[in-house]
């Protein structure tokens, strides 16, 4: 035990020393925080309408103002890290879960193996989003199942790519052939051997991805595709794209740097987790 | 006596993109009896080590043994199915590879990576599993096992991997551990160290071994027998004292003239004119003969088996 604990407490100090990367951190754990703690935090329902008179201005009642139906931006800015963060995770999550099964499985059978499952792959690389979301609205309703589900279904390839290819060059490794010599099985030697040495870029990979989700899932609630009863950054940057003109300047901007300050914050951490868990750019930082 | 292992007429292959076979092994001959320390010696691409890997049947495509039986005991691992035959690796039969850097995995721990085979083949729950890792690692002369056994291997010097490798070889009580090149990678000091270690537990568990090597020194050092190998085939084999004493074939004379003893003068090292032969397309007859100095017209034509000469010993060539 001892040995993972040092290793964590090693990379933790690498971390640190990047202070922009900290903050980064800082503020994501806020975001959740805000988030899980929601109800505690806010004053009203973040779908009330009539909390405050439309369109008040930001105020001690409504720190960031109302909305056209007088619905409390700062509750909704605060609910929607909910949705946004949840989707972000539970899609990076279920997306590097099936990135990894595929990438593995095709990486170490190889040959018909890799060739039915990198076809696979490639058929989902080409799906247009907006299109598959469109469809899945049309026949399912609108809902934030359906958003993580089209998010994981696009996503998946590009975790499956770069798995096989960190498989592929794994397996020829001589470890992995002590372990057949061993009497290992392939599940065990593919999951147990291979894959933690995987980590590092799926790591780095895994945090992009949950950015890219939170962005991705704005993009499809700003066309209207997103959920309906809850609310989400994406939602509310929806609903007030027609203040925009208006220069109601509150509706859009709070979502909007919600949104924008938390992605942001989400590559940097990716960033750093690169350079630390790369040694090849670690000593590159180090001797700067 | 019964033999532990015998390995006849094993033929294994690689086939080419152009379609040719590669003849690494052609028709090798082996047995090792309990408690023996048996080694293959030639040089570098004769096929030594695909001996070690037909044997565990880790030959990879476009590798594949074309006939020839594998006995162990009475199991004949050529027909064991690929569920069986996992239960033989690592348990029966395990190995220990040329390059303790490479050959163990650098993200897990040490005695995570001991106790695995321990719990695979024996069934032991992770406490008694624990308790034999030590064990282990102290059988191996590992100081301070239970640091050890917290580290990485990028933590370890090499003679230390090595005896990690030879731990987790032997944490099954194997029938026969296979040593390819045990020693090749590490400098003269910790080879002599691990031969030690090599002498001690075959003393102490009474394992039976083969050791491939091309070192000379090393054989007449710890070998009880000993089989000569060239371009695929076993050329001779027999009693470590009396391959050493009176080599038969011209190539293992060859090959003991090219060492250099400290006893004796040599003016010039004598090496073997010409190089190993391409298996691709190996000479007619006797696969040394364009490089032999004693061929006669019958080693183009004709391939010599191997006849006894001596008790136990066996040479293939026409002009013995």
């Amino acid at each position: 035990m001892t040995g993972e604990v040092s290793q964590i407490g090693h990379y933790w100090r690498l971390y640190r020393k990047d202070k922009v990367a900290v903050i980064a951190l800082l503020y994501i754990i806020l975001i959740i925080l805000a988030g899980i703690f929601a109800p505690v935090i806010t004053k009203f329902p973040p779908l009330l309408t009539g909390a405050g008179p439309s369109f008040a201005s930001p105020n001690a009642q409504h720190f960031m103002g109302t909305d056209d139906l007088g619905r409390d931006i700062f509750s909704g800015v605060i609910y929607g890290a909910r949705v946004s963060m949840g989707v972000g995770f539970a899609a990076a999550v279920g997306s590097s879960l099936i990135g990894l099964f595929i990438g593995t499985i095709a990486a170490y059978y190889g040959r018909t193996y890799d060739m039915i499952l990198m076809r696979i792959t490639e058929i989902f690389f080409v799906i247009p989003m907006v299109f598959l979301a469109i469809l899945l609205v049309a026949f399912f309703g609108s809902s934030v199942w359906n958003v993580i589900f089209v998010i994981i279904i696009l996503s998946w390839p590009r975790t499956a790519r770069l798995v096989r290819g960190q498989v592929l060059a794994l397996k020829q490794r001589d470890f992995v052939k002590a372990s057949k010599a061993l009497g290992e099985r392939d599940f065990y030697i593919m999951f147990r051997e291979i894959l933690p040495n995987t980590l590092a870029p799926i790591i780095v990979n895994g945090s992009i991805e949950v950015a890219r989700a939170i962005v991705v899932e704005a993009g499809l609630s700003f066309l209207g595709l997103g959920s309906t009863d809850l609310t989400s950054w994406g939602i509310m940057l929806y609903k007030s794209q027609r203040f925009l003109v208006q220069q109601i300047w509150w509706t859009f901007s709070f979502p909007g740097v919600a949104l924008f300050s938390t992605v942001l914050s989400l590559n940097v951490i990716a960033d750093t987790l690169n350079t630390i868990l790369n040694p090849r750019i670690r000593k590159r930082v180090v001797r700067q | 006596m019964k033999p532990l292992l015998t390995v006849e007429n094993l033929k294994t292959y690689f086939e080419t993109d152009e379609g040719a076979f590669v003849r690494a092994n052609d028709g090798v001959r082996l047995s090792v009896c309990a408690g023996e320390l048996v080694a293959i010696v030639g040089e570098s691409g004769c096929g030594k080590s695909t001996v070690a890997l037909s044997i565990l049947r880790l030959i990879k495509h476009p590798g594949r043994i074309i006939e020839g039986t594998v006995f162990l005991r009475d199991t004949e691992l050529l027909k064991l199915s690929e569920e069986r035959m996992r239960k033989v690796r690592g348990k029966e039969v395990s190995i220990v590879f040329q390059n303790p850097v490479t050959y163990l995995n650098p993200v897990m721990r040490i005695g995570d990576q001991i106790m695995e085979n321990a719990i695979f083949h024996l069934g032991l729950d992770k406490r008694s599993a624990e308790e034999k890792v030590l064990e282990i690692l102290r059988q191996v002369k590992i100081p301070s096992p239970e640091r050890i056994y917290q580290s990485y291997p990028h933590e370890l010097s090499g003679g230390m991997k090595q005896r990690v490798l030879f731990a987790i070889a032997i944490v099954c009580q194997p029938l026969l551990v296979i040593l390819d090149e045990p020693t090749t990678a590490l400098d003269v000091t910790i080879q002599a160290q691990i031969l030690q270690l090599i002498k001690e537990l075959r003393n102490r568990l009474r394992m039976s071994m083969i050791m491939i090597t091309h070192d000379l020194g090393i054989v007449a050092d710890i070998a009880d027998r000993v089989y000569i190998m060239y371009a695929g085939k076993i050329v001779e084999y027999g009693d470590v004292f009396s391959i050493f004493r009176e080599p038969l074939h011209p190539y293992s004379r060859a090959l003991l003239n090219s060492v250099l003893s400290i006893n004796e003068y040599k003016e010039n090292l004598v090496s073997i004119p010409g190089s190993v032969p391409d298996l691709r397309n190996p000479p007619t007859g006797c696969r040394f003969h364009p490089r032999c100095s004693r061929r006669m017209d019958r080693c183009f034509k004709e391939i010599p088996s191997l006849q006894e000469e001596k008790d136990g010993h066996f040479v293939a060539c026409w002009g013995v």
